[in-house]
């Protein structure tokens, strides 16, 4: 159960989109403080466009954004990875450094204290062995390392990441949830995530907002993620399972699909038991 | 300026080698952020845009650089709202419309204006040998500038230009920067504009950054390589065009492509690069040797000389001077000179002082020092520039002139004797 806490800011009424096409339709969300908040939603669903009304890249039609504090908080922000740009012959020290680039003054230099709050949120993603590797030359995953390391310099009060496991193998896509769910913790930032993997916001999320047509669900995490929650949204039997103290989001039977149920029961199977 | 060019072909255009070397120099450091965008066809089209400012400048009488930094400001803003915000993101069917516009417009605001052809031709494609020691301080200062307020600004504009959206997220006002970067190029290349012409201004602000960004250098290395391969391709085109006498601007554009070429070749293999570099300074030599072996104008002016001076046998010295004009926009008259002096007996049968009678159509009449204490010159051949201006004299359509000794306003002046000397006049570049 997690505990109530107070939001950091909250969309009321909020309506955005592009040209003549509506993507939000007066909507209304918390995001609470200390917090991670997901938003998940099919693509062209809004939960990008929320973003960008959120950092400032678009303009609402309607509604506004209220900050608890009185002021926008700090925001820290990565990008989906295939919207970097790689043509910049730009190593990985640059890219990070771009972060403190609002806060520095017109002619000021990098100050010791600079370089070291780079060093520091480059060893917390572990890319400091890559510091000068061009940013080009680097794999989608340590890409998107830097980038969070990037906006982890601006010390962020509010961190907002766009698709961060999006292209990323199991593995790395694993590691870096665990990293920015730790730094979350330590930390005690917000953290507002859009994501198409349920799996993520299953076992990292406290809050999930359910993003369709424009509209939204959203609530506590161990309320959205529900077989009744889930089912209900995605049209079809979804279920919500414990596997080794994890949840993960299983969907069921689609009438008219083949069962595949001698597969199923094959992976089922502990490894030992399986047939070399 | 001209002493260490005394003695290399590129010594008659002392003020096109500078020029030359500052637009080289400064413009691909401007260029570079054009390319890092990938907004090339918008590189062109703001080149285009400053021309037709320049052209309507001439049209209608007022200051020429400045309504090209207008009429490309106004481009800017156009563009702005039709990338919604960013004129970077202004969509290629809007860039093709603006960029047809303002080449018809640059064409139409010319034929307009009362030098017609001579100035389209400068317009549109620069006239690089005429630049004076003026047009170089304009030129120069003003991509100076340009260069120091894109520095000073430098992460900046790199953080808005490398991810726009990040940067307005932690608050940077992203589309102002890129305003503010576009309206630095526009001043630059309406400034570049009225020396280099457009296909020149346009290709040393995009071929060098290529060329550099080829080489995947770091970031700093690829600003510095860009100005110095710009440079490098200018001198070099210079010198062919002088050389083996070919349209100037067409020529450094052409040397730029080859360095762009080269830094290919070397981003592929060692062997490509190395053979490309080999063709191309070859190519250039054999360039340079064809000119030379064919007379151009100056030679064959020279070659008459001889003949008049072979009758005399003993002939102690010949003079051959070479006139080049220009009007400038302000209705002066600035003319070029180039002086060779062949000694050959010795500096004493030189005449002490020496000093031109300019004349023209309209009754133009000036006079002006070229060289004093000419025996102190050396024996053998020596060369000589310099350039002046005649104020109020920019309707004059051709100019000439005869070689005077003795002191200006003296009762002892006196004019050279014919076969002592030959004059090439020419006609005033508008």
């Amino acid at each position: 159960m997690v505990e109530e806490r107070r939001p950091l800011l909250r969309f009321d009424g909020l309506s955005a989109g592009y040209g003549r096409r509506l993507v939000l339709n007066r909507i209304s969300l918390s995001v609470p403080e200390r917090s991670v908040t997901a938003l998940v939603g099919a693509n062209g669903s809004g939960k990008t466009t929320l973003l960008r009304v959120l950092l400032g890249l678009i303009k609402p039609r309607a509604g506004r954004i209220e900050y608890t504090l009185g002021e926008r908080p700090r925001i820290g922000y990565v990008p989906q990875i295939d919207s970097s740009e790689v043509r910049f012959p730009v190593n990985a020290r640059e890219v990070v450094i771009m972060g403190l680039t609002p806060s520095r003054g017109l002619l000021r230099r990098i100050s010791p204290v600079d370089r070291r709050s780079v060093d520091e949120a480059m060893h917390i993603f572990r890319v400091d062995d890559l510091a000068d590797r061009p940013f080009r030359a680097m794999s989608g995953g340590q890409r998107q390392r830097v980038m969070l390391a990037r906006a982890l310099v601006s010390r962020p009060e509010l961190l907002v990441l766009d698709e961060p496991v999006r292209g990323l193998d199991l593995a790395s896509a694993s590691r870096l949830v665990a990293r920015i769910d730790s730094l979350a913790q330590e930390r005690g930032m917000t953290i507002l995530v859009a994501t198409h993997s349920l799996d993520l916001v299953a076992n990292q999320a406290d809050h999930v907002a359910l993003f369709s047509e424009g509209r939204i669900e959203a609530g506590p995490a161990e309320h959205i993620l529900s077989d009744e929650v889930m089912t209900r949204y995605h049209g079809m039997p979804v279920y919500v399972r414990e596997v080794e103290g994890q949840l993960v989001v299983v969907p069921g039977h689609v009438d008219g699909a083949p069962r595949h149920a001698h597969r199923a029961r094959r992976i089922a199977r502990p490894a030992e038991e399986r047939a070399p | 300026m001209s002493d260490w060019l005394l003695g290399t072909p590129l010594a008659p255009i002392p003020g096109a080698v500078a020029a030359g070397i500052v637009a080289g120099t400064l413009l691909p450091l401007l260029g570079m952020w054009v390319v890092l965008q990938r907004v090339v066809f918008l590189g062109i089209t703001l080149a285009q845009l400053a021309a037709a400012g320049v052209a309507l400048g001439l049209v209608l009488g007022l200051p020429a650089l400045t309504m090209g930094a207008l009429l490309t400001a106004a481009g800017v803003v156009g563009l702005t709202a039709a990338g919604r915000g960013r004129v970077a993101d202004a969509g290629d069917s809007q860039l093709g419309a603006l960029f047809c516009v303002a080449s018809a417009l640059a064409l139409l605001f010319v034929s307009r204006s009362a030098g017609d052809l001579d100035q389209v031709d400068h317009v549109l494609h620069g006239n690089l040998v005429y630049a004076d020691m003026d047009d170089v301080r304009i030129v120069g200062a003003t991509l100076l500038l340009c260069v120091l307020a894109t520095l000073a600004t430098f992460p900046r504009i790199l953080f808005c230009t490398f991810d726009p959206d990040t940067a307005t997220a932690l608050g940077l006002k992203a589309p102002r920067w890129l305003l503010f970067l576009f309206f630095v190029l526009a001043a630059a290349l309406s400034v570049s504009m009225r020396t280099t012409g457009s296909l020149l201004t346009f290709a040393m602000l995009v071929l060098p950054p290529l060329a550099a960004l080829q080489l995947k250098r770091g970031l700093r290395t690829s600003f510095v390589l860009a100005s110095t391969l710009g440079l490098v391709g200018t001198l070099a085109g210079l010198f062919v065009a002088v050389s083996a006498d070919l349209h100037v601007e067409s020529s450094i554009v052409v040397t730029l492509f080859a360095t762009f070429a080269v830094c290919s070749g070397f981003a592929r293999r060692w062997w490509i690069g190395t053979a490309l570099l080999a063709a191309c300074v070859g190519g250039g030599v054999l360039l340079a040797q064809d000119g030379v072996s064919e007379p151009s104008a100056h030679e064959h002016l020279h070659d008459m000389a001889a003949e008049d001076a072979s009758g005399e046998s003993h002939a102690p010295y010949h003079l051959d001077l070479e006139l080049a004009g220009r009007a400038t926009p302000e209705g002066d008259l600035a003319v070029s000179w180039t002086l060779d002096v062949h000694c050959v007996t010795g500096p004493d049968a030189l005449p002490p002082q020496l000093w031109l009678v300019l004349t023209g159509d309209g009754g133009l009449s000036e006079e002006h020092e070229l060289l004093h204490e000419m025996q102190s010159l050396p024996v053998g051949d020596s060369r000589h520039t310099g350039t002046f201006g005649v104020p109020g004299q920019g309707g004059v359509h051709r100019i000439d002139g005869q070689l005077w000794t003795g002191s200006l306003e003296g009762a002892d002046s006196l004019p050279l004797e014919p076969e002592r000397f030959a004059v090439l006049g020419a006609d005033v570049q508008r």
